[in-house]
């Protein structure tokens, strides 16, 4: 999940290798796309969420992305998040971490950032937070691999 | 505009030139559903704001992004002119 | 095995949060830390699920929650402002020194001035809806595939084939007048697809550029006066391509008020670019009659807009959009955007335009057509036009671009007065079957019926009162 525009799509469309099933949250047109991901021996579904910008939703979209939390009870949440605007965008990080889920924060959009002459101290963000970080480009498919290790790896540890 | 010698507190984003750079004063938003949309967008006390342009419509930025607001929403962002980085900021929050 | 992370929220906040904690006894989805600090904040959702599960305790929690919701500042606002304090120390500690500079180079702000942003924007749709959509994609595609290629290849072949294959009945079924083949593929390849294809395009492009934001509040004023905001644009600027996919994408504006409205002029006085492109090419004999169906058209658009204001209740929404910085177009995104658009579409159409051609086949072959048609053409005829109009309205009930495709056959026949007369009823007049039906399934049966109850009998008198105004002129 993700603040609308930071490239959750295309991550998800890595993950799943495409093979997408969008369905409506039931009761609403809100569209939901699951999609199945084998990896190492592995089969997990994958979830892509509408853009939601906090806990308390606003729009409608918000609160189906809210209440896909409660009733999925998902093994772990992508917290994808444009690196550029992390400070604008840990909040959301910190309602996920303070729901008790087990979080994977993304810092996408590297290329972006690099450009702004930004960098990033990963085992610093790690361990304020007390998660994983990966550092992306989704659209050149930069971290994504990795990213992929990591899920699988989480959940292999279940 | 407001004179400078009367250092106003605070006053709405409308009121200030272009190019100023502020600190969120306030919030002064009419509805519950109005706060929580500044607060999801970042718009926080304590936050820099850089205003770009009033026309066609506002244009601010915030860290590394630019938002394009309208008046009425403009007008529920109460802006203080930028201090030098507060050190050990102990303002109460509660 | 779970990180304790915990933002500290300012004392008040705390003691409340300790107050609720051993109140939540219940089951929950989220930490019950989480489901205190959602409770404060007066969230609906919550509370009825805190109600559900905790019974008699339900009173107590209430009572603090009602405490909480009087302090000032609110508690929404210092709840955020910790964690923004969190969130800035430690993007302060993690983060390399970034320049904060004002975003933005020279065509940014080009873009963005007035005297020079309008011209530009002028320009854009210019060259990209005149010129590309109108110009390419209606008149050179639509010429080379539906001329070339359907007229003289596909349908002969396909009569031939009918004829000495199929049961005359059958055979009129795939290459009859309304035959799947002759009247459905051909008009969904030949005719809407070429439009429809370019103006994906073009639009894929604006929305890989980063205009698309530039467009939404360039347009926020004159989206105000129609009751929506700058974001409206979007949907509307879509319903330019295919209103079906306009009215689902409405979804994104955030009030049900903005919702209706928008459908609405979705609905009315948005011509999608099957239909846009096919009037601009039968009225460009006449600057003339193009200008008045512009004048028509946009005021109606406008004049509805304002009404539907006016008569709804609710409070306008504000306008709020991130602008992404421009960037060089990538021709492969693009395409992709394209591509996906154009599946969509598709899929949408395919069992539309089949649908379409077996219905019109059916009521062909039991003569209820005949009676349709019949009893369409007393109106058709009060707006001045021959009879055999009558059967492009029907066609443009099943799909829009249907009737302005059929006008486009029989554009030979008609004066340059009646082919604007036509050309701006069919505009505003009933959206296809598959717009209806996505906006019974977006805004509900009773909006959905509303709606169409209200432009089929405007369309008419519009097209009425435009018929006796243009009497008077000479055209």
């Amino acid at each position: 999940m993700g603040s609308p525009n930071v490239g959750k799509s295309v991550i998800f469309n890595y993950l799943t290798g495409g093979r997408v099933q969008v369905s409506n949250y039931p009761g609403t047109t809100v569209e939901i796309a699951r999609g199945k991901m084998i990896w190492g021996g592995i089969s997990l579904e994958i979830v892509d969420t509408p853009g939601i910008y906090s806990f308390r939703p606003i729009t409608f979209e918000e609160q189906v992305t809210r209440r896909l939390l409660w009733t999925e009870k998902p093994a772990l949440v992508v917290h994808v998040i444009d690196a550029k605007n992390l400070e604008r965008m840990l909040p959301l990080s910190f309602q996920i971490l303070e729901a008790g889920l087990a979080l994977l924060l993304t810092l996408n959009m590297m290329d972006e950032a690099r450009r702004l002459g930004l960098s990033f101290n990963v085992p610093a963000l790690e361990r304020a937070l007390g998660v994983e970080v990966i550092l992306a480009t989704s659209i050149r498919g930069e971290g994504l691999p990795q990213l992929r290790e990591k899920v699988t790896a989480h959940v292999a540890r279940l | 505009m407001f004179a400078k010698e009367k250092k106003p507190p605070h006053a709405p984003l409308t009121c200030w030139p272009v190019h100023f750079r502020g600190t969120v004063a306030d919030l002064a938003a009419e509805t519950d559903a109005q706060l929580a949309k500044l607060l999801a967008l970042g718009i926080v006390p304590g936050v820099g704001i850089h205003i770009l342009r009033r026309s066609p419509c506002w244009i601010i930025q915030i860290g590394f992004t630019r938002l394009a607001l309208d008046e009425a929403m403009a007008r529920t962002i109460l802006l203080q002119p930028a201090h030098p980085p507060e050190a050990g900021s102990s303002d109460p929050d509660g | 095995m779970l990180p304790d992370f915990k933002v500290d929220y300012s004392p008040t906040i705390e003691h409340l949060i300790g107050r609720l904690l051993p109140l939540l006894k219940g089951n929950y989805p989220f930490r019950p830390r989480a489901v205190a600090l959602l409770l404060l904040q007066g969230d609906r959702e919550i509370a009825d699920l805190t109600a559900r599960q905790e019974g008699p305790r339900f009173r107590q929690i209430q009572v603090i929650v009602k405490q909480a919701g009087q302090l000032s500042p609110p508690l929404s606002s210092s709840i955020a402002l910790a964690r923004h304090r969190r969130a800035q120390a430690i993007t302060r500690e993690v983060m390399g020194k970034p320049s904060l500079r004002p975003l933005g180079g020279l065509v940014d702000w080009l873009t963005l001035w007035p005297p020079t942003a309008f011209p530009i924007l002028a320009l854009i749709l210019y060259y990209g809806l005149c010129r590309f959509v109108g110009g390419f994609g209606a008149q050179d595609l639509v010429d080379f595939i539906e001329g070339r290629v359907f007229q003289a290849w596909v349908s002969p072949i396909a009569r031939e084939l009918a004829a000495r294959w199929l049961s005359p009945s059958l055979a009129d079924l795939v290459a009859g007048e309304y035959g799947i083949i002759t009247l459905g593929l051909r008009y969904a390849v030949g005719v809407i697809l070429p439009v429809v294809g370019t103006f994906f395009f073009f639009f894929s492009f604006l929305e890989d550029t980063g205009y698309l934001p530039r467009l939404a509040l360039l347009a926020d004023r004159a989206c105000k006066t129609v009751g929506l905001n700058g974001r409206a644009v979007i949907p509307l600027t879509l319903g330019l391509g295919c209103d079906t996919m306009a009215t689902v994408v409405t979804r994104t504006l955030e009030t049900t008020r903005e919702r209706i409205i928008a459908t609405f002029m979705l609905a009315l006085a948005v011509p999608c670019s099957a239909q846009l492109g096919l009037i601009i090419a039968l009225l460009a004999q006449s600057p003339l009659a193009l200008g008045i169906w512009v004048l028509v058209v946009g005021t109606i658009f406008l004049t509805a807009g304002h009404l539907a204001d006016r008569i709804l209740p609710g409070p306008k929404a504000a306008f709020h959009m991130e602008l992404p910085p421009l960037r060089l177009p990538v021709m492969g995104n693009i395409i992709m955007k394209t591509t996906a658009r154009i599946q969509w579409y598709l899929v949408e159409i395919t069992p539309v335009f089949l649908g379409t051609s077996l219905l019109l086949w059916f009521f062909d072959q039991r003569g209820f057509l005949q009676l349709i048609i019949q009893a369409l053409r007393v109106p058709v005829q009060r707006l001045g036009l021959p009879p055999d109009a009558a059967q492009i309205f029907l066609l443009g009930f099943f799909r829009r671009d249907y009737g302005a495709a059929g006008l486009y056959d029989l554009r030979a026949n008609l004066s340059t007065a009646q082919l604007t007369v036509a050309t701006t009823t069919l505009t505003l007049f009933v959206p296809c079957l598959a717009q209806v039906a996505v906006m019974v399934k977006e805004r509900g049966l009773p909006v959905a019926v509303l709606i169409v109850a209200a432009i089929i009998p405007l369309a008419f008198l519009v097209g009425y009162s435009l018929h006796h105004l243009l009497g008077v002129l000479p055209l």
